[in-house]
């Protein structure tokens, strides 16, 4: 599947409006400001995204992932350096918590601000190209970005990918959130941005 | 009598920030928990809550059968669907329940937005 330049655009501009949402959401759980990146839409295969996201930092990256469907399937997943879960977890529940009792709700808090991020990102596609979306329950994951991404089988699958870095300077907190989509789900998702483009005009 | 309300959310988080928040600004009402639509269902006719926060994504069934299935039990509960999904479906859904949508995450803005409703203050 090849997108236009104009589809491109407008698959980044209703990413952008998601992305404002989650930006919103996180800075009202952290009482930060929130800096967020433009979306970045590539086609690739899984193992180039996983040699991109491992290129970026750290070895060991956790991960909450989500997966919805509709008439578009995307695996979601929000994901960050392992060794900056207990920040983000602060940001939920406060940082008067003690440090052990933290840990004990890491996985809860994680899947909770995964499900609140990615659901605001979903949320805004759905209604912009008029999907409606079912979403599984969050998991936790810890790992190589790749054995997330992959198996032995399927890394040379083609995906569309779409990554948004996210940055919450007074907390030193940073990770990206990461839609995935098959073939079958790219092409309907093409077919949703060209409605949406022609609605346009 | 004390009011009463009951916190269905699977996520043990999640339920203590509404605890938390809530016991703050109405120290004076008594809060239950569930953690599924089913455990609620089944709480309900013994517990017998004024009002209900309901999250919508959880294992078994979703907030939203589990609030018709609590209205098909006693109509006079005030509920409020408090959830991350926020797509305009969900907001249809919860209006057809005549329930009022409260989007997370759970803020003292939102648990006020909530608590107004159930008071009738909104």
């Amino acid at each position: 599947m090849k997108l236009t330049p104009l589809e491109l655009d407008a698959l980044a501009e209703v990413f952008n409006h998601g992305v404002g949402q989650a930006a919103l959401a996180l800075s009202e759980l952290a009482g930060e400001e929130v800096q967020l990146s433009a979306p970045k839409v590539e086609e690739l295969s899984k193992r180039q995204i996983s040699e991109k996201l491992e290129a970026q930092g750290s070895n060991r990256i956790c991960a909450v992932r989500q997966a919805f469907s509709g008439a578009v399937n995307t695996d979601a997943l929000l994901m960050f350096p392992v060794e900056k879960s207990l920040q983000l977890v602060q940001l939920m529940v406060g940082s008067d918590v003690p440090l052990a009792q933290l840990s004990e709700m890491e996985q809860e808090s994680l899947a909770e601000i995964g499900n609140i991020l990615l659901n605001s990102v979903v949320a805004s596609v759905a209604d912009m190209l008029h999907i409606e979306f079912e979403g599984s329950l969050p998991q936790v994951e810890q790992g190589r970005a790749g054995d997330m991404l992959y198996t032995e089988d399927d890394m040379d699958d083609a995906i569309l990918s779409l990554q948004i870095n996210f940055k919450i300077a007074a907390r030193q907190v940073q990770g990206y959130l990461v839609f995935l989509l098959d073939v079958a789900s790219s092409e309907a998702l093409k077919k949703k941005i060209t409605e949406f483009i022609e609605s346009m005009e | 009598m004390k009011p009463k309300l009951l916190i269905v959310d699977d996520s043990s988080v999640s339920r203590m920030m509404i605890r938390g928040r809530l016991t703050t600004m109405q120290p004076d009402w008594e809060v239950v928990e569930a953690a599924s639509g089913d455990e609620a269902v089944a709480m309900v006719p013994t517990v017998r809550p004024d009002f209900v926060t309901m999250d919508v994504n959880m294992p078994g069934i979703n907030g939203f059968e589990a609030a018709e299935k609590i209205r098909a039990i006693d109509p006079t509960i005030k509920i409020v669907i408090l959830t991350a999904n926020i797509q305009s479906s969900s907001r249809d859904k919860a209006q057809n329940l005549a329930a009022r949508f409260v989007q997370k995450p759970v803020t003292q803005a939102t648990m006020q937005q909530a608590i107004d409703y159930f008071l009738g203050k909104s």
